[in-house]
């Protein structure tokens, strides 16, 4: 089966047509032929999300140096990554099924302990899952110290403090140094509790407040560039479109084929 | 300014009325048939109070109805010991007891006994086809539910001002008393606040849910009874769910389509008017613009198809740029579909530039640009920084022999390129270039200003600025590939604004207009 | 009196994961050539168990929608079409040559998956104004009900402050990023909203940035010293 030839390209492009057309039907409500093309679309993802993980990764990665010899050391994350499958699927496949079948159902509670061996599975599923959750926590803290924090925190030292600038520039660092503690406050002080000196309570008031309707102000810049970022996309899949029907109504052989059948 | 308790309903009246604004009761019936008060005594209740309040005066309890109120005037709650000293509206020397014979005298329907002698029993024997089926209090006599035992706060102007009526202040308001029972006092609100219903019944103190649902029924037969007019809410009002916010969603849907499609299809505005150029994107230019021929970049494709109508605009004329300088680009992408992304923008690029005519052997880059697929997110990104080889070496035919001088992030959310910073930037500390959407602009802006990154192109205006010193360059082989369709998308951008900005301009206006109908 | 059961610390879980973040913190602090040998390794781990995740996730839905089909609920064709559907792409997917990069699975982006996806997220522009139109008010949500719920008020409340300020900021850009306007605002304008992104709006996300790495980092301590 040759995927290159012509009919499959103009399959193609009529399938891509009438997916997109059945989710913009979205707008106007919610119908079958939109959750139809919803489900191919999850579907078709499912499917190359698996075929991806499995011929780029474990394939390249685990089998064929497996199986060539060329790495001793894969057999251990190997392992790891079989007891993972294996104790995911049973409990995948020991979740009890609905109640009634129906959509949104509860699971039927679990009536009896599970056996031994799907206790010592369960058990050493967790040992990868540790190690995944450990290194994002490690790779996370560290990144997030050193990639984010101490460079932020340098440069806003370097704004705000910088004895050298002229005027201008102090005020421009001054400001700057109370928007940014104001929001760092306004994040992490909770509301005061009237425990606290009048002038320092009042103090704080007045700087979370900067630092809250900073934050909005800032809201606001973000959702202007979110909303050009989004019409960039509907613009771009408008164009598509426009082309896409071009191209079928005009050249496509399935149009001349219906031309053809109908004058 | 001194007003007068009706004695049946309650309602405060100027003195020297003659009947009660709310339910008539003539108010001239003996010098003891209507207290005078005063106004510091019978303070209104504040605005954003419930209309559950009541003053002191009436009943202490704010769910006390007039007819719940025995004979002593006090609620049965409240009823204080004999030793209790007098509500704040009595003065010592107006006796309770004399007071209530005078003015029944004149208007026998107010005695609480009037009903005992011609009716016999209460009404609970007599039972409505509605279901009705009344509560009674201690003394036989129905309780209705609270909402009517209030006075109104704000005396009536309209009264006669010579005559003066008294009454017992002791008695509190009734409202069920024989055939009285069935007409409530009209109230009549004068507050524009004044608007919510008392508890039900259900909430009274020391009532039970079944007295609740009686009185619940009690009220809803009175309200049939009379339909005209309904002045005050006797009901509980229903929280007003504006139907219009389901009426305008598809007209502004209607207006997005009109004005995003309309300049694609029918050539709308074909304007010159250039996008704002933001800080970033010369030197992400000049950067790339730098780079010597073989220079290997390592680029982290971070988006997918969701997305790439965006990145598209501006990841064509980088990769146009890095391939005309003979860049040798190798990538990775912690997304699935992200490789094959890749292919499809690497590939128009190649076939345009090939149909262009521009391919000279020597020019023609030889390097694959190759993007291997990373799952597990920010923690296989180190990988990448540390062992190059390693991540890209099962799919890359022939690798690089050195390490990359340059990075280019494109991606679609801020914290993809984040992450990069975080976990490769770091560790390589080589020059970074982010080519991201629109939305995660502002994000980075501190790390362009911290010199973490050296370069930002942001959106469909980054996009259109880099294409545009692309295409002015010195470089031969540059043909402004996606000129026409950047310039057709920026004029779609133009029209898509204005029915933003039109958007904004008449909600605040529905807002405004609303509040202001609303007073 | 009832009395919730505190879940017992599974010690060998928690060493593993001190044992990676002292690996990857000492990797980066000390930069030892055997410690960056043994985080090299560490990232190959993770990217075959992730690899191995992302098969179970596919699986699972894969099941969910396999019930739905056998128990015959409301639904169960669409169920059975996304059932059919990725068995179809990943079996042909890998039995084809190239796999991943072969024809069938560029087939199946191209026709399928890059058409539906950008389609999906097409339609957020129109929601997009649509929440632009009812919530970024001068007032805030104070004239948009919020469905009644009791608890939306202190929502309505602290958006009811902040709203003109959102508005502001969202509309100066508005009239920024527009071509047609950006060409006949004064440079003043210009300037100003030039100086808002590079002052203000810059010291506000480096404290939203400062704030959320420091979240993160003491969530990360929490997790290595509570065990939970």
């Amino acid at each position: 089966m040759d995927l290159n030839a012509p009919f499959f390209a103009d399959f193609g492009v009529w399938l891509g047509l009438l997916l997109s057309l059945a989710l913009f039907s979205l707008l106007i409500r919610d119908n079958g032929l939109a959750r139809l093309a919803q489900h191919i679309l999850a579907g078709a993802l499912m499917g190359y999300i698996a075929l991806v993980a499995w011929h780029d990764v474990l394939r390249l990665r685990v089998i064929l140096p497996l199986v060539r010899g060329e790495d001793a050391g894969i057999w251990l994350p190997a392992g790891l990554g079989f007891v993972l499958v294996v104790a995911g699927v049973q409990r995948i496949l020991a979740q009890p099924d609905p109640v009634d079948g129906a959509d949104g159902a509860q699971p039927r509670p679990t009536e009896t302990p599970p056996p031994l061996w799907a206790r010592v599975l369960f058990s050493l599923g967790r040992i990868p899952v540790a190690l995944l959750v450990g290194v994002g926590v490690g790779v996370g803290m560290v990144g997030a110290l050193e990639g984010t924090f101490l460079p932020q925190y340098w440069r806003a030292a370097q704004i705000a403090l910088d004895s050298t600038a002229p005027a201008g520039r102090l005020i421009i660092g001054l400001m700057t140094l109370v928007l940014t503690t104001g929001v760092m406050l306004h994040l992490y002080v909770a509301p005061l509790a009237g425990t606290q000196i009048g002038f320092v309570r009042q103090t704080l008031a007045g700087w979370m407040w900067i630092g809250r309707h900073a934050l909005w102000l800032a809201a606001g810049i973000v959702f202007a560039r979110l909303l050009a970022a989004r019409m960039s996309l509907l613009i771009a899949q408008a164009q598509w479109l426009a082309a896409t029907l071009g191209v079928v109504l005009t050249e496509n052989p399935l149009a001349r084929w219906l031309q053809s059948l109908f004058g | 300014m001194s007003v007068i308790l009706c004695p049946h309903c309650g309602t405060t009246n100027r003195v020297g009325s003659n009947f009660c604004n709310a339910c008539g009761t003539d108010l001239r019936g003996g010098d003891e048939s209507a207290r005078p008060s005063s106004a510091a005594q019978v303070q209104p209740p504040p605005p954003d109070e419930s209309a559950t309040s009541t003053p002191p005066s009436r009943t202490s309890s704010p769910t006390q109805t007039p007819s719940s109120v025995p004979e002593s005037g006090v609620p049965e709650s409240d009823a204080p010991t004999p030793a209790a000293p007098r509500a704040d509206h009595e003065t010592d020397d107006e006796p309770r007891a004399s007071t209530r014979t005078d003015a029944f005298d004149a208007q026998p329907w107010l005695d609480y006994g009037f009903e005992e002698g011609d009716f016999g029993g209460s009404f609970e024997d007599d039972p409505t086809p509605g279901g009705f089926d009344a509560d009674s209090d201690a003394d036989g006599w129905p309780s209705v539910t609270p909402g009517f035992d209030e006075p109104d706060a704000v005396p009536d102007d309209a009264s006669d001002a010579d005559e003066r009526g008294t009454v017992d202040p002791t008695r509190g308001p009734r409202l069920v008393t024989g055939i009285q029972g069935l007409l409530d006092p009209i109230r009549i609100s004068r507050r524009l606040e004044e608007t919510q219903t008392p508890d039900p019944p259900s909430r009274a103190v020391g009532s039970a849910a079944g007295d609740g649902a009686r009185l619940e029924k009690l009220r809803r037969f009175r309200n049939l009874l009379y339909e005209d007019p309904r002045l005050t809410g006797n009901r509980r009002r229903r929280p007003h769910v504006s139907t219009r916010a389901f009426l305008y969603i598809p007209w502004i849907f209607l207006l997005v389509a009109v004005l995003t499609i309309g300049p694609l299809v029918l050539g709308w505005g074909e304007a010159e008017n250039l996008p704002p150029e933001w800080p970033g994107v010369a030197e992400a230019f000049a950067l790339v613009d730098g780079l010597s021929p073989d220079a290997v970049v390592l680029v982290y494709w971070a988006y997918d198809p969701a997305t790439a109508g965006e990145l598209d605009l501006a990841a064509r004329p980088m990769l146009q740029h890095l391939l005309a300088r003979r860049a040798q680009v190798v990538g990775v992408s912690t997304l699935p579909a992200g490789p094959a992304s890749a292919r499809r923008v690497v590939g128009t690029v190649r076939q345009t530039r090939d149909a262009a005519g521009m391919f000279s052997e020597a020019s023609r880059n030889p390097w694959p640009v190759q993007v291997a697929f990373l799952p597990g997110g920010a923690s296989a990104l180190p990988l990448a920084a540390t062992d190059l080889d390693r991540a890209l070496g099962f799919v890359a035919d022939d690798l690089p022999a050195r390490a990359p001088v340059l990075s280019v992030i494109l991606a679609a959310r801020a914290e993809d390129a984040q992450q990069w910073l975080e976990q490769v930037q770091t560790r390589t500390g080589v020059p970074t270039v982010a080519v991201v959407s629109a939305g995660a602009d502002p994000t980075l802006r501190p790390y362009l200003d911290s010199g973490q990154l050296r370069g930002l192109v942001s959106g469909f205006d980054g996009a259109f600025h880099y294409q545009a010193r692309l295409d002015g360059g010195d470089d031969p082989t540059a043909t402004g590939i996606s000129t026409a369709t950047l310039r057709q998308h920026v004029n779609a951008q133009n029209w898509a604004h204005l029915a933003i900005l039109a958007v904004l301009i008449l909600g605040n206006l529905a807002a405004i207009l609303g509040r202001a109908g609303q007073r | 009196m009832s009395t919730v059961p505190v879940p017992r610390t599974n010690y060998l879980i928690l060493t593993i994961v001190v044992v990676c973040v002292l690996l990857i913190a000492g990797e980066r602090l000390l930069a030892l050539p055997v410690l960056r040998s043994l985080t090299n390794g560490l990232w190959q781990w993770v990217i075959i168990l992730a690899a191995c995740a992302m098969l179970l996730g596919v699986f699972n839905v894969l099941v969910v929608h396999a019930r739905r089909v056998l128990a015959g609920s409301r639904s169960w064709a669409n169920s059975l079409i996304l059932v059919a559907t990725a068995l179809a792409v990943f079996v042909m997917g890998s039995i084809g040559p190239g796999g991943s990069r072969g024809a069938f699975a560029e087939w199946i982006f191209g026709a399928i998956l890059a058409p539906g996806m950008a389609t999906l997220f097409a339609l957020l522009a129109f929601f997009m104004v649509a929440a632009a139109y009812r919530y970024l008010r001068i007032g805030g949500l104070s004239s948009a009900p919020l469905g009644g719920a009791t608890g939306a008020t202190a929502i309505q409340a602290s958006a009811t402050q902040g709203g003109g300020w959102m508005l502001s900021g969202a509309l100066l850009f508005l009239l920024l990023q527009t071509p047609m306007l950006n060409a006949i605002l004064p440079p003043a304008v210009v300037g100003f909203a030039g100086w808002v992104l590079d002052v203000p709006a810059m010291a506000t996300l480096r404290g939203v940035l400062l704030g959320g790495s420091i979240a993160l980092l003491l969530m990360g301590i929490r997790l290595v010293v509570r065990g939970n």
